[in-house]
C-alpha cells in the first residue's frame, strides 16, 4: 500500500511501499507536479523498479523546463536501490 | 501451509503456490512472501531483497512472456539460506542469467528504467540460476541469511 500527499508547502510525502501494484496511483499523483519537487521518503519502506520508473519518468518531464526532483530522508535499504540502479547520480538525494 | 518456528531456520520448509498471470495478482504473491519470510523470522534487508527479487520476476514475466499459464512460485529454506524458485511454463526460453545488463554508468539523458528489473536481482541476491526443462523457464534464486 502507497500513500501520497502534498503538504502545505509543496513537498510530497511518500509512505509505504512503491512496488508495481502502486504504479497507477502514483503516476497520477506524480503528474500533477510542474515545478522543482522535493519527495520525502521518510516512511517509505520499499522501492522497485516500477517505483523508480514513476521517478525516472517525472525527472525526464521536469528537466525539460529545467525543473527537478529532490529526493530527502530515504531509509538505507530504500537508499541502496538507487545506489544499485545509478540513480543516485541522476536525482539529488538529501 | 508453512510451520511457524520458533526460531529462524529450526528446519528446512518449503511453501509453494500458484499465481494467475498478471499483475493483478501482486500483492497476493506479496501476501504469500511476507508470510513465508515472517514465519522464517527473515526480515530487514534479506526480506526485502527476497520480496524485491520476486517482484521483479513476476512483473518482467507478465509484461514479457506470452504464456497464459499460471506462474509456480517456490520458497524453501535450506539451512541458512532462503531459495526461490520461478517457474514459468509455457513461455519461450528466456535466461536472464545471460540478458545483457543495464549500463548504470550511462549518460543522466539517457538514463530509462527498462531493464533495471533483472539488474536489481543480480544486485540484491546471492545466485541466480536457469535452466529450461519440460516447456518452462526455472529460475532459482538464493539469498543466504546471516
Amino acid at each position: 500500500m502507497l500513500e501520497i500527499s502534498f503538504t502545505d508547502d509543496g513537498h510530497l510525502h511518500l509512505e509505504g511501499r512503491f512496488d508495481a501494484s502502486q504504479v497507477g496511483l502514483a503516476e497520477a499523483a506524480f503528474d500533477k507536479i510542474e515545478r522543482s519537487t522535493v519527495v520525502d521518503f521518510s516512511k517509505l519502506t520499499y522501492i522497485s523498479s516500477a517505483g523508480l520508473g514513476v521517478l525516472v519518468a517525472t525527472y525526464r518531464r521536469l528537466s525539460e523546463t529545467g525543473e527537478n526532483l529532490t529526493l530527502r530522508h530515504m531509509n538505507q535499504s530504500v537508499r541502496n536501490i538507487f545506489r544499485f540502479s545509478g540513480l543516485d547520480r541522476l536525482f539529488k538525494i538529501e | 501451509m508453512t510451520k511457524v518456528t520458533t526460531e529462524r531456520m529450526t528446519r528446512d520448509d518449503q511453501s509453494e503456490q500458484r499465481f494467475e498471470r498478471n499483475l493483478s495478482a501482486l500483492p497476493a504473491v506479496f501476501d504469500f512472501v511476507n508470510t513465508f519470510l515472517a514465519a522464517h523470522r527473515v526480515g530487514g534487508e534479506e526480506a526485502y531483497a527476497i520480496t524485491l527479487a520476486v517482484e521483479e520476476l513476476f512483473t518482467n514475466t507478465v509484461k514479457y512472456s506470452a504464456a497464459t499459464e499460471p506462474i509456480h512460485l517456490c520458497l524453501r529454506t535450506e539451512g541458512e539460506q532462503v531459495v526461490i524458485v520461478f517457474c514459468d511454463s509455457g513461455g519461450k526460453p528466456f535466461d536472464i542469467t545471460r540478458a545483457t545488463d543495464v549500463d548504470i554508468d550511462r549518460p543522466v539523458g539517457e538514463v530509462h528504467p527498462g531493464g533495471l528489473g533483472i539488474h536489481l536481482i543480480r544486485c540484491v541476491m546471492d545466485e541466480v540460476e536457469y535452466s529450461y526443462t519440460e516447456n518452462a523457464n526455472m529460475i532459482t534464486m538464493t539469498k543466504k541469511l546471516e
